[in-house]
């Protein structure tokens, strides 16, 4: 049960490159990719987990209580603000590609460039 | 290569992967028993030293503060990559989108009542967050995209990107620059009214009050205007092509 968390974490990366590799649609492929990136979240969040361990603000708790870490939780903020960047650019590079190709398909865009 | 031979590859590969996981995961601290020196340390001088009830504020715009700065010109940079991108290829459209016509946005008046009614509380749910950044939960990144979502009910409510001689692309603009130069500005602040880059340089109040924790707040606020203009800019440049794509569709 205590490896519960790092199995979703696992699971969400290979399931994540599971469905780009199977994409037929490169708006779908952009979502697989934010699939990819929520395992992130899930592990660093886990990473940081203290049991019995309050949420990491300091009001209506006793001073001196135990928190759960902080330090991960910053960086699972910086996580959700890149991957929102990465799929800006990348949906913008799709509406590109479609502009250009007429197809949204990454197997039709291959031999286009070839 | 065919799909069936590049899956079965691929086959081989996760689980690989799979394995490789599993050993990495196996070296990790069981979960709930994590010892971090440095999160431990943070938490508990982060009210005594900085007055901020939040510690992930404290960790965001202070002890990873210079980070944050990076993170926001991460989001800044993305805005104008999807902006050059997105612009270059309407410049090769033979119809232009005409600036001064009025578009209806919604199609359904539901839709479009629904988001009046639930543009003002958004607004309001987003000032609240960026305000507290430093005392409760929230804070400029998730402040500023509600923010940018309350905007967007209001373009849902049936009022359009480009109106008359107000365009808000180029408020969202404005507003993106002001919030990354707002962040600079408040950290040169502390290099010029005390010692250091991004040191804490107003007055530190009474924990849990709302004007606490001295910079938090302003830097919060100018977060929040990073966040809220980068987010409409990418959504309202992706949103023009979608239009423009309907446009093409229905001639």
């Amino acid at each position: 049960m205590t490896a519960l968390a790092y199995a979703v974490a696992g699971w969400l990366l290979l399931v994540g490159l599971a469905g780009i590799v199977r994409s037929r649609n490169l708006i779908q492929l952009v979502v697989c990719l934010s699939v990819c990136q929520s395992s992130t979240y899930v592990l660093l969040l886990a990473i940081g987990f203290r049991d019995g361990a309050a949420a990491p603000i300091r009001s209506g708790i006793p001073a001196g209580a135990e928190l759960v870490d902080p330090v991960v939780q910053a960086m699972t903020l910086t996580d959700v603000v890149v991957e929102a960047t990465v799929t800006a650019l990348l949906l913008a590079l799709a509406v590109r590609a479609h502009g250009r190709f007429g197809t949204l398909d990454p197997d039709e865009l291959a031999p286009m460039r070839g | 290569m065919t799909r069936g031979g590049r899956l079965a590859i691929f086959a081989v590969g996760a689980t690989g992967l799979a394995a490789l996981l599993a050993w990495g995961f196996a070296g990790l601290p069981d979960f709930g028993t994590f010892d971090g020196r440095m999160g431990e340390l943070i938490s508990s001088i982060a009210v005594p030293e900085r007055h901020a009830t939040n510690v992930v504020t404290a960790v965001t715009l202070d002890f990873r503060g210079f980070d944050t700065l990076g993170e926001e010109f991460i989001l800044f940079a993305a805005a104008v990559g999807v902006l050059a991108l997105l612009r270059l290829a309407r410049s090769e459209e033979t119809v232009a989108a005409d600036p001064d016509e009025m578009t209806p946005t919604a199609g359904s008046r539901s839709v479009a009542r629904v988001s009046a009614a639930l543009a003002g509380p958004a607004a309001v749910l987003a000032i609240y967050v960026i305000l507290h950044g430093h005392l409760t939960p929230g804070g400029g990144f998730q402040g500023g995209v509600v923010l940018a979502a309350a905007l967007l009910l209001v373009y849902l409510a049936g009022a359009t990107i480009r109106h008359g001689r107000i365009k808000p692309i180029n408020a969202m603009e404005l507003g993106e620059g002001v919030g990354a130069a707002g962040f600079v500005a408040i950290a040169i602040g502390g290099l010029i009214f005390a010692a250091s880059f991004l040191e804490n340089f107003l007055p530190l109040g009474v924990s849990g009050d709302l004007l606490s924790a001295g910079t938090y707040m302003p830097l919060y606020i100018a977060v929040g205007l990073e966040v809220a203009g980068a987010v409409l800019v990418i959504l309202g440049e992706l949103l023009d092509q979608a239009l423009l794509t309907s446009e093409e569709d229905g001639e």
